[in-house]
């Protein structure tokens, strides 16, 4: 038995051994032979007429070979082999045209992987825990509501807010009634966190999690335990990741039960969870898990208090409990417990496979709309690569019809073509995936920011491997498989006799294919000029000051135990300090960065107002220091600014803008009423002018600005500094000024003014880059296509035009033909592209800044850029039809 | 004409069962020892005493595929007249082969044998 498994190996070597076998194959064969012709020798014939016998008795040389080949090795590999051999040599031999299409290829295959590969991290990846499907995400949403200090991503649609956030008795309440659909599991992230391990000091973000957390995720502790539960756990438990426990602990096998110190208070660590714990969203940063319960440091009274909504909850069904059974009873305990804070209360169950969907949302339509394009992009890619390969089957022909003379059969030149586009597609393949990691990278950082980092892992993965190698090999054989159809049909002495007969049918395929680019490419580019259009208008947007030379970070004294008055004094001594800095103009402190995505509405009353009460009013509220009009720019146009006299022992005063006053009081005076908001009663002493406060491309909200003195910051304060200089040169010396003051205190996200606007409009320059540069490439396709196909038809017609010349014939006359050519292909493609332009300007266009679906300056701009690349790639060709030399061209047949 | 003149071999030979010629290589050379390809096949035209049709550039399709299994060895070594020749010695796998098949093929030629002569033992 042994020895077939022996023979079935040799024979695999034996295809890579081959001519050493063949080598001695001859040389046993020569012996044979010679040995044989003495023995007839002997036998008395001539030695002439013994060779001849000789050579009768062993069979004939070429046949005796193949035999002996079959027998020693795998025939379909080593033919294999030799396709793939004499392909290499096929496309050396033709390097122009093999690296025109590797780089094509490389660069549509590389597109369309990172952005797959973008895709499927950010929209289509499942958590890593057991039955995701089970889980769900809930929100809420209402009209009139009343809630107060809602964190999240909170979206307004006419007067219907949705939400994400619960308050902690809903959670309970829900938690308990929905028991037997459901286990509901609740958490909130918590932000810069100060956390101190064996005496490191650094940032830390974390989670306050429901004692049902782990269990309603199903993972299980990598070490000791996790919350279980309905067990009251220790309130100084805490769970961390894996990889916290490599950063922090050096993987530690002794771990548990060591202390690890949050916002100064100490805690135990009681588990630590597996490696592929992926957290609520796939890749989630968070390192650390400590549970809600009553009294715990990060909540404070947020526990007890209805109107503090906080608390973010998902859900996994239990078997055999539909969705609508479901929401159907969620929907009546949420009326129940949340009646009171809103008008028509509903909860939401979305699907939850993938955690929570914060990223999913925001780049959700960019990203499929990429998707889209790239899609596009590889349609041309594909009809290019067609072309040329159709083209160049015009150039094979004549060795085609030879080989078919001299006996290839259809399914060798049909194997040889595909072998030769095979290995193209995997080197083209190849080379794409280092295009892609490239253009990810760029992407990751132009779409996410460098400033807060992208959480999702975009490393090169099986799926990624396989699907970028499916797309080169599918790409590969659509256009190569026309050709090579169309080759194996090849009639050898039609072709011998004559090379311009048969390639009419061909130059009507090369047509439809230059047609279908020229029409996509148009597509695409008025797609991506519409992007460029709403980015200009988004660029030209003013804030409504000047965000250049403005320095701006966060400090959060309060995590470190600052309580009021201290925490004046070190604002105060902080101000001061970086007031006095060389090439500092104004100092100001507010809760939170401009333009930062951040608001912070509430609700607020105006005192002895007749319609009081009647429905509520809402305010974007910001807590400021009295520096803050002048450091930004902001002119006051009525009253007074912030004073720092306005202090706790004062009385409550606020600065409101113009939107405030143009919203609430259109007809009377605002300054010297009365608002009542956070549970007092502030007088409006000034009016200032409107500048954009969370976003560039918002509407200017209804605005009270608060001072600090008297309306302490939440969390942590934002300090912002004009300068002189650039503002970058003086980060160095502020991180030391405040580590002087404090050095407990760390300087977090310091960036400039212009960063943060920058940032604003990440995702709209993000589509401008990527579109350009795919809408670029389809266009250079294009180009390269018609070019292809005008050279060919040059060259199909050379002999004509040779001869029309010799017989006279003016530049203009050679000239016009194939102008007119490049034009009708240009016409055509326009003009069947042209019907499907509104579609498909709704669907890339949808929800554009400042521009209409249907905007005729960017029609025209693309007509107009396409004319001039149709012209130009028209260009050479006629410049070569000029130069034929009528004798030179009779000569070449 | 040469086809014609192997056409006119084949009607008066007895041609080859599939296998047998490995059968045939592997009992010529336990019996007499190490043989290059000639010899291994004037000593089957021999037994065959010019009866059975050999095309004797197939022994070497044969000799490979022994070869690879490991039934029997090679070795280039030099022949009676000093010429470079490549040998093959029987392995002790290959021995172990050639029983199996010897009893295969004599249970089989037995049967057969039966077969067409249903008067040695029961009728067909």
């Amino acid at each position: 038995m042994a020895g077939w498994v022996y023979r079935f190996f040799a024979r695999i070597r034996a295809v890579f051994d081959n001519r050493r076998l063949e080598v001695d194959l001859d040389e046993e064969l020569k012996h044979h032979l010679e040995l044989l012709s003495e023995e007839y020798e002997k036998q008395g014939m001539s030695p002439k007429e013994a060779r001849r016998r000789a050579h009768i008795s062993l069979g004939g040389i070429e046949q005796l070979r193949e035999v002996h080949r079959e027998a020693r090795s795998v025939l379909w590999i080593e033919n294999l082999w030799r396709d793939i051999r004499y392909g290499f040599i096929q496309l050396s031999q033709r390097k122009a045209y093999s690296l025109i299409v590797l780089t094509i290829l490389a660069l549509g295959t590389g597109a369309s992987t990172a952005v797959f590969s973008l895709v499927n991290a950010v929209l289509l990846e499942s958590l890593a825990v057991p039955e995701p499907h089970e889980l769900r995400v809930l929100k809420w949403s209402g009209t009139e509501h009343r809630v107060m200090n809602l964190p999240g991503r909170n979206r307004m649609v006419g007067k219907r807010m949705t939400a994400e956030s619960f308050s902690g008795s809903l959670f309970f309440s829900m938690r308990d009634d929905m028991e037997e659909h459901a286990d509901i599991f609740g958490f909130a992230p918590l932000d810069d966190v100060a956390a101190r391990v064996r005496g490191a000091a650094f940032d830390a973000k974390g989670m306050i999690v429901s004692d049902n957390f782990f269990s309603g995720l199903k993972v299980a502790p990598y070490m000791g335990q996790l919350f279980a539960p309905r067990e009251s756990t220790g309130g100084t438990s805490v769970v961390i990741t894996y990889e916290w426990w490599d950063r922090h602990f050096n993987k530690d096998v002794g771990v548990i039960g060591q202390p690890l110190v949050l916002n100064g208070n100490a805690y135990t660590v009681t588990g630590v969870l597996r490696e592929s714990f992926p957290g609520i969203r796939p890749n989630d940063p968070r390192g650390f898990y400590v549970p809600i319960l009553p009294g715990a440091q990060f909540l404070g009274d947020a526990l007890s208090s209805d109107r503090r909504w906080w608390i973010r909850l998902m859900a996994r069904l239990k078997p055999n409990v539909s969705d609508e059974q479901f929401a159907s009873k969620l929907n009546a305990v949420f009326a129940n417990g949340a009646g009171d804070m809103m008008q028509e209360p509903r909860v939401l169950v979305k699907p939850g496979r993938g955690g929570v969907d914060y990223d999913r949302q925001l780049y959700k339509d960019t990203l499929w709309k990429m998707l889209g394009i790239v899609s596009l992009v590889m349609l041309v890619v594909c009809a290019n690569l067609a072309g040329l390969s159709l083209v160049r089957g015009t150039a094979r022909q004549h060795e085609l019809a030879i080989r078919v003379a001299i006996g290839a059969s259809r399914t060798q030149l049909v194997r040889l073509s595909i072998v030769e586009n095979l290995l193209l597609a995997l080197i083209g393949g190849a080379a794409g995936i280092l295009v892609a990691v490239w253009i990810q990278k760029t992407i990751a950082s132009l779409l996410f920011g460098p400033t807060d980092g992208f959480h999702y892992d975009l490393g090169i993965d099986l799926k990624f491997l396989g699907f970028s190698f499916c797309l080169a090999v599918t790409t590969a054989l659509l256009f190569g498989l026309l050709p090579a159809l169309r080759a194996s049909k090849a009639e050898p002495v039609n072709d011998l006799k004559d090379r311009g007969t048969s390639s009419k049918q061909k130059l009507q395929a090369g047509r439809s294919l230059v047609i279908i680019q020229i029409c996509f490419s148009m597509l695409l580019l008025f797609g991506v000029g519409l992007y460029v259009r709403a980015f200009i208008s988004l660029l030209a947007l003013d804030p409504g000051f000047d965000v250049e030379k403005l320095l701006v970070f966060e400090v959060n004294p309060q995590a470190t135990g600052y309580e009021e008055p201290q925490l004046d004094t070190f604002y105060d001594s902080m101000q001061a300090a970086i007031t006095e800095l060389p090439g500092v103009k104004n100092v100001t402190l507010m809760d939170h960065p401009l333009l930062s995505d951040n608001s912070n509405v509430g609700e607020f009353s105006i005192f002895n107002r007749s319609d009081d009460g009647q429905k509520p009013l809402h305010v974007n509220r910001f807590t400021i220091s009295e520096t803050f009009f002048d450091t930004v720019g902001v002119p006051i146009a009525m009253g007074r600014s912030l004073l720092a006299s306005d202090t706790n022992e004062s009385a409550r005063v606020v600065v409101v803008n113009k939107a405030f006053v143009k919203e609430y009081f259109p007809e009377s005076t605002a300054l010297g009423q009365t608002m009542r908001i956070y549970g007092h009663d502030w007088r409006i002493v000034g009016i200032c002018d409107d500048i954009k406060n969370s976003n560039i491309k918002e509407t200017i909200l209804p605005t009270a600005y608060f001072s600090f003195r008297q309306r302490r910051f939440y969390k942590e304060g934002c300090c912002m500094v004009r300068t002189s200089l650039a503002p970058n040169s003086i980060t160095s010396s502020i991180r030391k000024l405040v580590a002087n003051i404090d050095p407990e205190v760390p300087v977090i996200r310091l960036t400039t003014q212009e960063n943060l606007l920058a940032n604003n409009i990440n995702q709209e320059r993000f589509m401008v880059t990527l579109g350009s540069f795919l809408a670029g490439l389809a266009l250079l396709l294009a180009s390269i296509g018609l070019y292809g196909l005008m050279a060919f038809n040059l060259a199909r017609r050379a002999r004509e035009i040779g001869i029309r010349k010799a017989i006279g014939a003016r530049s203009g006359d050679v000239v016009w033909p194939i102008l007119k050519e490049a034009l009708f292909l240009f016409t055509v493609g326009v003009g069947i592209g042209l019907p499907a332009l509104p579609i498909f300007a709704r669907l890339v266009g949808d929800r554009l800044y400042g521009v209409q679906s249907y905007d005729f300056f960017t029609l025209g701009f693309v007509g107009i850029v396409l004319f001039s690349v149709v012209l130009l790639s028209a260009w050479i060709p006629v410049r070569r039809s000029l130069k034929i030399d009528p004798m030179m061209a009779l000569r070449v047949e | 004409m040469w086809l014609n003149h192997m056409k006119d071999m084949t009607e008066k030979k007895l041609d080859l069962l599939q296998g047998t010629l490995d059968l045939m290589v592997l009992q010529t050379l336990a019996t007499m020892g190490p043989l290059h390809g000639y010899g291994i096949a004037r000593r089957i035209e021999q037994v065959g005493e010019d009866a059975l049709i050999l095309n004797q550039g197939t022994i070497y399709a044969s000799l490979v595929r022994l070869q690879q299994g490991r039934w029997i060895s090679a070795e280039w070594g030099a022949s009676d007249n000093n010429r470079k020749a490549k040998f093959y010695n029987i392995t002790k796998l290959g021995k172990k082969r050639l029983a199996q098949d010897v009893a295969n093929w004599k249970q089989l030629s037995g049967i057969i044998g039966r077969m067409l002569n249903p008067s040695d033992g029961e009728a067909f």
